[in-house]
């Protein structure tokens, strides 16, 4: 019976450990990521989410460590992620878990055609049967990007436009079928038009594999059309975890209710936007309390000394946030 | 009125930049060392002939004297006492160094800027030529150059080292003026209609100064090498407390088999080793400085 | 036919880099034979007269006979007009005959070149190779570990080995290692008495030879370690070699294909040029190891003020660096596509 988690992060702690003092990028985040669908973290740059989920393929990037917690794969057997060394983890990463890097890093080698690079990642993780098989294989993965085989193929990275490369890169990352993909921003540097053409291809190809994605973004009207779940971070910790229709419908957590108000519409009025007061934290010196009392507008003196706790509201319902019930009602996640 | 403006406006921003130069120094130990080092030698240049009178009388009695708290670090082959002339030398090689310096930069930052900043025909002009002089192989036709021109004074040895010093430079400073001509402050300046004068002194000039800097003092440390190797070669006349004149003056006399005058080769080049590890120190250090992604961590 | 005609175009647009270099190689060597045409012919002096004078004494034939000679073997006559001369310029050239000694007979810039050159070439290869060698390994093991001893230690060996000026150091070794203890030869390729014995011979040849290739190879190595760190320290920067490593590769495969390749790319243009530079020598380098390579031929040639010789020699050093040059970008455009679009 698969469990209908694929990842559970049980209680993380991140920091980056320097000379003088250390960083704490991630809280105390417990999450149970569900198996299939499309869940996405929200958050502002320096909310957390990508140091939290480099943690699934052992990528967090030094000198940062997971100082408590673990994270646990759900995959055949339950495998604590930071645990695994050497053949065992270069196996884990690319089949089990797979990664589409911002656009603004160039992750393909500029020597190497695609051809080469794919056949390379295949032929190391022994997943080239034949010729024949494999260039069907690479047939079905263009075929979803909306690729032309022939013509990609040949080619170096510098010849290919933004677009394109995005493209190849979610090719990449399905290419040994695992069963969690992580997108990273996938696509924050492309224009608007190229956006939406790629995340409509993405919920497709959701919808036909039996693969979850992991989806990081800081922009909310992508997270209303393409997710199933929805985590909200602030400052390395976690505000609120719904499924997509009662978050948006609820919006409870004073921040969550702040990112959808300050999303321009196409209905509304301009002058109905309202951003969120305040500046952007400073993880180097967070305040007591919830992290994002200063800037929120039912801030009590409870929020300002005391960290509220991850309290389960409904069936996928969680949020930290004092004026929803902390006493009372379960605990984090059992 | 305006065009004094304009000057005044330009000499403001020269010493702003002039002084944001100072602090970075500061700021890098290696720069600053590097620093420490070749102000004293401009000091010694400038004001060692006071401090440490030479007296150029050649006795052949004092030849080639261990070093005592008399003579410091021994005499030369014609009893000339070795310390006070490497540090009456100085003057000259500094003065070698400074003007090859000088007008390597000024055509090789003049003809860059002139080629980065026109675009076009210009550029592909001087581009062509630039390569030309780059792949001639340099020495050689120094040499053959030395068959026309005796080089007497300082000055002409300045002029001939330049003569294949500033393509380099020049090819350098062209494609750092083109990165710099499309970032967004100077297409500001385009918009708003600031005049060309002032966009390539006040807008461009300070962001290559640090660039201009380092290349000043590597001129200046190729150009010790390169003349004490033509004095070696017999190509060019020198003085005799000259660094390199003092080499070749003591290989000359034979210094080398007798081993009390070895002294007076090995201190003119220890030296020169002074002073090149503190143009490099300065030049690296100063790199370091406006290019964070080479600092250590 | 048309097809054919498309194809053909097409080739020549591909390798359109290729083209335009070979182009700017050919203009370079044209523009370096008019230099030193047109330096003989600004020469002060009657030359020609001057040699036919010598011949004359020499081979005791007429005023006009020797003259005759002259120019033909100088193949020089100031009477013809520029073109003309120029154009038999040109020909000798292409003919091989790089120019006549004016007062040795049986002296050309050939024979100078084949006895003089191989000297050069043994020292200068040998130094490259291992300075090459020594470095690139010193300046990878420097990207490495970027903070620890071994980049501060490496750093600054490099920086005191950069401060000497090459032939400087030859002094100060030569002095040490010739004169005061005697281990090394000061002077010559060889010695003389060895020339029978062939074991001997090269021995001592090798023994003659072992300074200047010690201080060719401690002066260059500096300048390798410090391009192979830049180099390695860029592309360990790089996004894709990290991507690689997620990808699950295993990590002797990203050394070799991500690491090494790309660093190694910029370096092998400058091995190239310098592998051109091999054939001038150094001629300062020579002069304080007296040994007789091609750099102290041409400086004693220049001294001696033997014209054509000293022509023929330059145009045979510029050629080198020239195609050197051309090679190096053919190389670096093979191994890198991103340079063939541009």
């Amino acid at each position: 019976m698969e469990n209908e988690n694929i990842v559970t992060f049980d209680n993380v702690t991140i920091d980056y450990v320097m000379k003088k003092y250390n960083l704490r990028a991630v809280t105390d985040f417990t999450l149970n990521i569900r198996r299939g669908g499309i869940t996405a973290f929200v958050g502002e740059s320096g909310s957390g989410k990508t140091t939290a989920v480099s943690a699934l393929l052992q990528a967090i990037s030094s000198p940062g460590k997971i100082t408590q917690g673990k994270v646990v794969f759900h995959g055949d057997e339950d495998v604590d992620v930071s645990e695994l060394k050497g053949e065992e983890l270069r196996r884990f990463r690319w089949e089990q878990v797979s990664m589409v890097f911002q656009a603004s890093q160039s992750t393909l080698n500029p020597l190497m055609t695609i051809y080469d690079q794919f056949y390379e990642t295949a032929f190391y993780h022994g997943a080239v049967a034949s010729k024949e098989a494999f260039a069907e294989r690479l047939d079905e993965l263009f075929d979803m990007v909306k690729l032309d085989a022939r013509r990609v193929l040949k080619a170096y990275p510098h010849q290919m436009s933004g677009g394109m490369k995005q493209r190849v890169m979610i090719a990449f990352a399905l290419l040994l079928r695992p069963s969690l993909v992580i997108l990273d921003e996938p696509t924050t540097a492309l224009d608007v038009i190229t956006q939406k053409y790629i995340f409509n291809q993405l919920i497709e190809i959701n919808r036909k594999l039996n693969t979850t994605f992991l989806l990081l973004t800081h922009d909310i009207g992508i997270v209303a059309k393409a997710a199933d779940y929805v985590a909200v971070m602030y400052a390395g910790s976690i505000m609120e975890y719904a499924d997509v229709y009662t978050l948006f419908g609820e919006k409870l957590h004073p921040y969550t209710r702040g990112l959808i108000n300050s999303t321009p519409s196409l209905i509304r009025d301009a002058g109905e936007i309202k951003p969120i007061p305040g500046a952007p934290p400073d993880i180097r010196s967070l305040p007591e309390g919830c992290p994002f009392h200063p800037r929120c507008e039912f801030c009590t003196e409870r929020c300002k000394t005391q960290k509220p706790k991850l309290i389960r509201r409904g069936e996928h319902h969680w949020i930290a946030c004092h004026l929803y019930g902390q006493d009372g009602g379960e605990h984090e996640n059992s | 009125m305006k065009p004094l403006k304009a000057a005044g406006s330009f000499f403001a921003d020269l010493w702003k930049s002039f002084r944001t130069f100072c602090s970075m120094i500061y700021s890098n130990k290696k720069a600053f060392a590097g620093a420490i080092i070749l102000l004293v030698f401009v000091f010694l240049a400038l004001f060692g002939r006071l401090i440490f009178p030479y007296d150029d009388t050649t006795s052949f009695a004092d030849m080639y004297k261990q070093p005592s708290w008399e003579h410091w670090l021994g005499t030369d082959g014609m009893g000339r006492d070795l310390f006070d002339m490497i540090i009456y030398g100085t003057r000259d090689v500094m003065t070698i160094a400074f003007l090859t310096a000088l007008i390597t930069v000024s055509i090789g930052v003049i003809v860059g800027m002139v080629a980065g900043y026109a675009g076009g025909w210009t550029d592909k002009i001087i581009g062509m030529v630039t390569n030309v002089f780059m792949s001639l192989p340099t020495f050689p036709i120094l040499l053959i150059l030395s068959m026309f021109i005796t080089i007497k004074d300082n000055f002409t040895l300045a002029v001939i080292l330049s003569v294949f010093s500033w393509p380099g430079l020049a090819r350098a400073v062209r494609s750092q003026i083109i990165s710099l001509k499309e970032r967004d402050f100077i297409q500001i300046c385009k918009v708003m209609g600031v005049g060309r004068g002032h966009i390539v002194f006040s807008e461009l000039m300070p962001n290559i100064m640090s660039f201009i800097a380092i290349n000043f003092i590597s001129s200046m440390k190729n150009a010790i090498t390169a003349s004490v190797g033509m004095m070696t070669l017999g190509l060019a006349l020198f003085e005799p407390t000259n660094w390199g004149g003092i080499i070749v003056s003591a290989r000359n006399s034979g210094a080398f088999a007798i081993p009390a005058a070895q002294l007076s080769i090995v201190a003119p080049v220890v030296t020169i080793m002074i002073f090149q590890i503190g143009a490099i120190l300065f030049s690296n250090g100063l790199d370091e400085a406006f290019n964070p992604r080479l600092r250590k961590n | 036919m048309t097809i054919a005609l498309g194809k053909i175009k097409s080739f020549f647009y591909k390798t359109k880099y290729f083209w335009t270099k070979l182009l700017v190689t050919l203009l370079t060597l044209f523009i370096v034979a008019v230099l030193s045409f047109v330096l003989i012919k600004s020469l002060p002096g009657d030359v020609v007269h001057n040699y036919a004078v010598n011949l004359q004494n020499t081979l005791k034939v007429s005023y006009e006979e020797a003259y005759e000679t002259a120019t033909r073997l100088l193949n020089y006559d100031p009477e013809q007009n520029i073109a003309a001369a120029f154009v038999s310029y040109l020909g000798g050239l292409f003919r091989g005959n790089l120019g006549q000694s004016m007062y040795m007979d049986n002296v050309t810039a050939n024979t100078i070149i084949r006895d003089y050159l191989p000297w050069t070439l043994l020292v200068s290869s040998v130094s490259l190779f291992f300075s090459f060698l020594i470095g690139t390994a010193m300046g990878v093991r420097m990207a490495r570990n970027r903070n620890g001893a071994t980049d501060t230690v490496c750093t600054g060996i490099i920086t005191v080995t950069s401060s000497i000026p090459d032939y400087l150091l030859g002094v100060i070794l030569l002095m040490f290692f010739g004169s005061v203890l005697g281990i090394f030869p000061t002077y010559g390729a060889y010695d003389l008495a060895t020339k029978g014995d062939t074991w001997k011979f090269i021995l001592s040849v090798l023994h003659h030879a072992a300074l200047p290739i010690i201080t060719y190879t401690i002066s260059q190595i500096g300048g390798w370690a410090l391009m192979a760190k830049g180099s390695a320290v860029s592309v360990l920067g790089d996004d894709y070699v990290n991507a690689a490593v997620m990808r699950g590769l295993p990590p002797r495969l990203i050394e070799r294909k991500y690491l090494k390749r790309n660093a190694m790319l910029p370096l092998v243009t400058s091995l190239v040029i310098s592998l051109a530079y091999l054939f001038g020598g150094s001629a300062v380098m020579e002069s304080v190891f007296a040994y007789p390579g091609i750099g102290r031929a041409f400086t004693t040639y220049i001294g001696k003020r033997d014209y054509f010789v000293i022509q023929g020699l330059f145009l045979f050093l510029s050629f080198f660096i020239i195609i050197a040059n051309l090679v190096a970008d053919v190389l670096c455009g093979l191994l890198d596509p991103r340079i063939r679009e541009r």
